[in-house]
C-alpha cells in the first residue's frame, strides 16, 4: 500500500509544479473565430466542434456555425473540426495576441469511415490518423441506420471483431467462456464497465440511442487501461447535450420469419420484436442536460425465448468557469428475459430441452453513476478526474414458486481516476494519472461460502510520453504499473507493462504506424470463487488462478488514394500477439460437465487485416470491405485456439438514389475449427457452419420527400435467412424485418 | 450519369454474387431417421396371451438376410435391426396388452430391403443365451396377404417411415425359422 501512495504523491507534486511553471508560461493571448459549413451544400453546422490540438482549448459551434475561441496564447496551431457524419479537418492557424483571427472551415459529409478523431488511443483527443495502433470507429449515423439497440449488434460489423455470443472477440484475443472475464475493456466515456464478479461486458447495459460514437483499439491497451483489456479496449462515447433544444424519437416494429424448416416452426404467427426510444437535450446557459429512455421487447426466433428491456440516461454538464467542467452521467438498464441457453437438439432447435424449467426468467439490473471534472490549469496543463460505480444485479426466478430465486449476484465495481496532461512544448506531451478499483461482492450465493466477503482491489499508475522528433512523426513511449490484491489471496506484486508506438505522417495521403505493449488481466471474483450450475454445467472455484499476461506487436499504414476520380482509403496491418497463462474453462470429462477456470493455455496469435473503402464515379455506390486473416494457435496442444474464427471478411454498399439509400451488409467468418466436445451433454453440440450474415436496409429520408425531420427504415436483418450458431448448440437469430422511424425536432 | 449508375448497379450485383456463391445452406435439421414403425395387434386381445411367465421379453426384429445364421454377427454387421434397443432381458415391448407401438431405426447405410421382420419373444431367462436363435420364438411376421406362412421382403428407401402392422394370433404361430 505504501507503494500506492507514493506514486499518488509524486503525481501530485509533478502536477502542482508543472502548474506554477506552465501558468506562468502562457500570459499574451488571442482570439480564435470562425465558421463550420459543409463543404458541398455550404450549410452551417451547429454543434461541430473545434478544438487545439493536443490542448484543452475547445468550442462547440452555435445555431449559426459560429465558434469563439478566447484567450488563445499567441502562436501556430492546429485545429482539429469534427462534427458527426462528416469527416474531421486539421487546419493550420496562427494567433497573434491582442487580434482576432477569422476563419472558415468546411467538413466534407462521411459516409464512409474515413478520417476521425479519437480519444481511447492516448486518452486525449486525437486525429486517427495521429495514432499508432489501429483503432476503428462507428458514429450516430451508422448506429442509426442498422438500428442498433445494443453494443454487440453494433460490434458485430466492426474488422476484426466477433461476438460469441455475450462475449467480444477483437482479432482472435477471446474464445468462449460462459461470459467470464473479458479479454476487451468496455468504456462508457472512459469509465470502466465490466462488472463488478464476473468481469464481463453487459452489452445491454449501454444507452446506445444516445451515443455519438464508439471507439475500438485493437491490441494490447493495458498500458494505459489495465487489467481487461488484453485484446484492445471498446470506448462507448454518449452525445453531449446540445446547444439549442433537440428532442429524438426512434420507433420499430417487426416480426422475426417463419423458419425455412417445418421442424422449427414453434408457432403459428410471426413473433414481434419492438421498441421506442426518446431522448430531450437542450443547455441553458452553463448547465446542459440530456435525459433518454427506452423500451425494447422481443418474442425471440426460438419458443421460451422473448426478452424486455427497459434502460434510462440522465447526463448533466456544468461549466463551472471558462476553465472547470462537471459532467455526471446516470444510466439504467433492466432486462427480463427466459433463461435457457442450449437447444434440444438440431432438429429442435427453436425448443429448450426437455425437463427446462420453461417458466424461468433470467431478471438483471445496470446500473451507472459517474462524474468527470475537468481542469485547465493552464493551457499547456490540464486534468481530468472521474469516480463512479457500475453496479450490476441479476437472478433467476421462477414466479409460479413460492421460494422462487434460485441464482442471484450483486456487486459493485468502484473506480476514480486522476489523469493530467502537461505539454512541455509544441513537441513533447506527458499523460500520466493514477486509478483505483475496487470491485465488492454485495451478495452472491453463486459465491463459494466458505471464502466469507470477497473484495478486489487494484491500484494503478501510469505515464505516457509523446514526442514529436519530426514533423508528422509522433513516437510514443509509457508504461502503467499495476498491483492487484484479492481478499485473502496474496498480492499480485506490481505488473508493469510497457508500451511503444511510432506514427508517421508521410504525407497527406500515408501514414505508417508501428506499435508495441504489454497487457494483462487479473482473473475475477467468480472465476476464482463461483460455484454454480449454468445451463447443463456445474462451475468450480479455482482460487488458484494466475494473471493473464500478452504482449502485441503490430505494423501498419493508411494510404489514401484516387481511383474512378473518387477518394478511395485502405488500412493494413500485421500483428503478431503472445499469450501466457490464458484463462479457459476446462471441462475434465464429457460425461462430467464441472467446469473449473484454469491457466490452461500458451497461445500466439498472429494476422493480417485489410480495410478498403471509397466510392464508384460519381458516388454512385459505396463500398467498404475488410478481411481479417488470424492464426490462433494453442500453443500448449499445437492446435487452433478454441473458438476462433480465422478469417473474417467484412463488406457494406451504399447505394444513394436520390432521397433514398439502399445498403447492404454482408459478414463472413470462417467456421471454428475447435470446440469444447460436449456432445455427451447437449445434442448435435458439434453442429456449427461457417457464418454468411446479409443485412439489407431501405432508408428514407422524409425530410427530402415531405419536408419532414424524419427517417424511414426498412430492415431486413439477415435477409438470407442463414442459420448459423454463434455459441454451441444456440441458433443465432433468423431472418427479422423492422420498420423504423427516426425523428428529431 | 446514367452510364455511371449502370456501372454501379453491376458492381453491386457482382460484388453480391462473389458474396453470396460461396454460402451454404447454414445449419439445418438432420434428415429423419429411416424407420419401420406400426401396430402389433394381438387376436384375441389380453386374453389371447399365452401365461405370463412364459413371456420374457418381447421384440420387433428385421433382418436383411433370412433366415439369419448368427443373430450376434448379423447385428454387428448392421444386417438386423430391433427394438427395444438393448440386448438385455429386462428390455422389451409392452406385455399383455391388446395391441402396441414399435418404431425401429434403420442406421444408415440403409439397406435396399429387408427380407423378414417378425415379433419374437423370448423363452429363456439365461441371460448368456439371449443370442441364441434358440431362445426367441417368433409371434407374428410381415406377410403378403395376412398369410403368416409366407414371410414378405420390404424394400427401404431412406429418411422414410415404413408403416409395417404386425398381427399375433398366439393360437396360430408362424413357422419358427430357427
Amino acid at each position: 500500500m505504501k507503494y500506492y501512495l507514493l506514486i499518488g504523491r509524486t503525481s501530485l507534486a509533478i502536477a502542482l509544479f508543472l502548474t506554477i511553471v506552465l501558468s506562468a508560461a502562457f500570459a499574451q493571448t488571442g482570439i480564435i473565430k470562425g465558421t463550420i459549413k459543409d463543404a458541398e451544400t455550404a450549410e452551417t453546422l451547429a454543434g461541430a466542434t473545434v478544438k487545439i490540438e493536443a490542448r484543452q482549448t475547445g468550442a462547440v459551434a452555435n445555431p449559426h456555425g459560429v465558434f469563439v475561441l478566447r484567450g488563445v496564447p499567441a502562436g501556430a496551431y492546429t485545429l482539429l473540426t469534427t462534427s458527426i457524419g462528416y469527416e474531421a479537418r486539421k487546419i493550420a492557424i496562427s494567433v497573434q495576441s491582442n487580434d482576432t483571427t477569422f476563419v472558415t472551415i468546411t467538413l466534407k459529409s462521411q459516409l464512409l469511415k474515413t478520417n476521425d478523431v479519437v480519444v481511447s488511443a492516448g486518452k486525449r483527443v486525437q486525429a486517427v490518423q495521429d495514432v499508432p495502433v489501429s483503432i476503428t470507429t462507428v458514429g450516430q449515423r451508422e448506429l442509426q441506420q442498422r438500428g442498433i439497440t445494443r453494443l454487440d449488434d453494433a460490434l458485430r460489423y466492426v474488422p476484426g471483431v466477433n461476438m460469441n455470443r455475450d462475449q467480444v472477440n477483437i482479432r482472435g484475443s477471446s474464445g468462449f467462456s460462459l461470459g467470464f472475464g473479458s479479454r476487451v475493456g468496455v468504456f462508457l466515456d472512459g469509465f470502466p464497465l465490466l462488472s463488478g464478479d464476473g468481469g464481463d461486458a453487459k452489452f445491454d447495459a449501454l444507452p446506445m440511442f444516445n451515443v455519438e460514437r464508439i471507439e475500438v483499439v485493437k491490441g494490447a491497451g493495458s498500458a494505459l487501461y489495465g487489467t481487461g483489456a488484453l485484446g484492445g479496449i471498446i470506448n462507448v462515447i454518449t452525445a453531449q447535450p446540445t446547444e439549442t433544444p433537440e428532442f429524438r424519437f426512434r420507433g420499430f416494429a417487426g416480426a422475426f420469419t417463419k423458419p425455412r424448416y417445418e421442424e422449427w416452426r414453434w408457432r403459428e404467427t410471426l413473433p414481434f420484436l419492438g421498441g421506442a426510444d426518446a431522448s430531450y437535450s437542450q443547455k441553458i446557459g452553463d448547465v446542459g442536460v440530456l435525459i433518454a429512455g427506452g423500451y425494447k421487447r422481443s418474442e425471440g426466433h426460438q419458443a421460451y425465448y422473448e426478452n424486455a428491456q427497459w434502460n434510462g440516461l440522465a447526463k448533466l454538464s456544468y461549466e463551472a468557469s471558462q476553465n472547470t467542467s462537471l459532467n455526471f452521467l446516470f444510466n439504467y438498464a433492466a432486462e427480463d428475459r427466459s433463461n435457457w441457453v442450449y437447444w434440444k437438439s438440431l432438429s429442435a432447435a427453436t425448443l429448450p430441452p426437455d425437463g427446462t424449467n420453461r417458466e424461468e426468467r433470467f431478471k438483471s439490473y445496470k446500473t451507472t453513476a459517474a462524474l468527470d471534472v475537468r481542469h485547465i490549469f493552464s493551457d499547456g496543463f490540464f486534468m481530468t478526474a472521474r469516480a463512479g460505480v457500475f453496479a450490476t444485479d441479476f437472478k433467476t426466478v421462477t414466479p409460479t414458486q413460492a421460494n422462487n430465486t434460485n441464482i442471484t449476484s450483486a456487486a459493485n465495481s468502484w473506480n476514480g481516476e486522476a489523469q493530467f496532461t502537461s505539454i512541455v512544448d509544441s513537441t513533447l506531451l506527458f499523460t500520466y494519472g493514477a486509478t483505483a478499483t475496487l470491485n465488492a461482492i454485495v451478495e452472491s450465493p453463486i459465491i463459494d461460502p466458505s471464502v466469507g466477503k470477497i473484495t478486489q482491489r487494484i491500484v494503478a499508475a501510469y505515464v505516457q510520453g509523446e514526442y514529436k522528433p519530426l514533423a508528422g512523426m509522433t513516437i510514443t513511449l509509457g508504461s502503467r504499473f499495476d498491483g492487484e490484491k484479492t481478499s485473502n489471496l496474496a498480492s499480485s506484486g506490481v505488473i508493469v507493462n510497457p508500451k511503444f508506438g511510432i506514427s508517421y505522417q508521410l504525407s497527406e495521403e500515408t501514414q505508417l504506424r508501428a506499435s508495441a505493449g504489454a497487457g494483462f488481466r487479473a482473473p475475477t471474483i467468480a472465476e476464482r470463487f463461483a460455484a454454480l450450475r449454468y445451463a447443463s454445467f456445474t462451475v468450480q472455484p479455482n482460487p488458484t488462478l494466475r494473471n493473464e499476461r500478452s504482449w502485441s506487436f503490430e505494423i501498419g499504414g493508411k494510404q489514401a488514394f484516387k481511383l474512378f476520380g473518387e477518394d478511395w482509403n485502405v488500412d493494413g496491418a500485421l500483428f503478431w500477439s503472445e499469450y501466457d497463462d490464458l484463462v479457459e474453462p476446462r471441462l475434465p470429462s464429457p460425461s462430467n460437465p464441472q467446469i473449473q477456470f484454469v491457466n490452461i493455455t500458451r497461445a500466439r496469435i498472429q494476422g493480417v487485416e485489410v480495410a478498403l473503402n471509397g466510392w464508384l464515379p460519381g458516388k454512385t455506390l459505396g463500398i467498404e470491405t475488410s478481411i481479417t486473416a488470424i492464426n490462433p494457435r494453442d500453443l500448449n496442444l499445437d492446435q487452433v485456439l478454441k473458438y476462433r474464427s480465422t478469417v473474417l471478411w467484412y463488406s457494406r454498399l451504399i447505394l444513394p438514389i436520390g432521397a433514398f439509400q439502399i445498403q447492404a451488409d454482408y459478414r463472413f467468418q470462417s467456421r471454428f475449427e475447435q470446440i469444447d466436445d460436449l456432445t455427451a451433454i447437449i445434442t448435435n453440440a458439434d453442429a456449427r457452419v461457417p457464418i454468411h450474415i446479409l443485412d439489407v436496409r431501405v432508408i428514407a429520408n422524409m425530410a427530402q420527400i415531405a419536408g419532414l425531420p424524419m427517417l424511414l427504415t426498412l430492415n431486413v436483418r439477415n435477409a438470407l435467412d442463414y442459420y448459423y450458431n454463434e455459441i454451441i448448440g444456440n441458433l443465432a437469430p433468423t431472418r427479422h424485418i423492422t420498420l423504423q422511424v427516426d425523428m428529431k425536432f | 450519369m446514367l452510364n455511371q449508375r449502370l456501372f454501379a448497379y453491376c458492381c453491386a450485383l457482382l460484388l453480391s454474387f462473389t458474396a453470396f456463391s460461396s454460402c451454404d445452406e447454414g445449419l439445418k435439421p438432420p434428415p429423419p431417421p429411416t424407420t419401420i414403425s406400426g401396430t402389433i395387434t394381438y387376436v384375441g386381445g389380453r386374453a389371447g396371451w399365452t401365461t405370463k411367465d412364459s413371456v420374457i421379453s418381447l421384440r420387433v426384429a428385421a433382418f436383411v438376410k433370412f433366415p439369419p445364421a448368427d443373430i450376434i454377427l448379423e447385428v454387428l454387421s448392421g444386417k438386423a435391426f430391433y427394438t427395444p434397443q438393448g440386448l438385455t432381458i429386462d428390455s422389451t415391448l409392452a406385455k399383455y396388452v391388446d395391441s402396441s407401438s414399435y418404431r425401429i431405426v434403420i442406421p444408415n447405410p440403409v439397406p435396399a430391403r429387408v427380407e423378414y421382420i417378425a415379433v419374437v419373444m423370448l423363452i429363456s431367462t439365461d441371460p448368456t443365451k439371449i443370442a441364441l436363435p434358440s431362445s426367441w420364438r417368433v409371434l407374428g411376421i410381415y406377410s403378403m396377404n395376412g398369410n403368416n406362412k409366407q414371410p414378405a421382403a420390404l424394400d427401404l428407401k431412406p429418411e422414410t417411415d415404413h408403416r409395417v402392422n404386425l398381427i399375433v394370433d398366439f393360437k396360430n404361430l408362424p413357422p419358427q425359422p430357427f
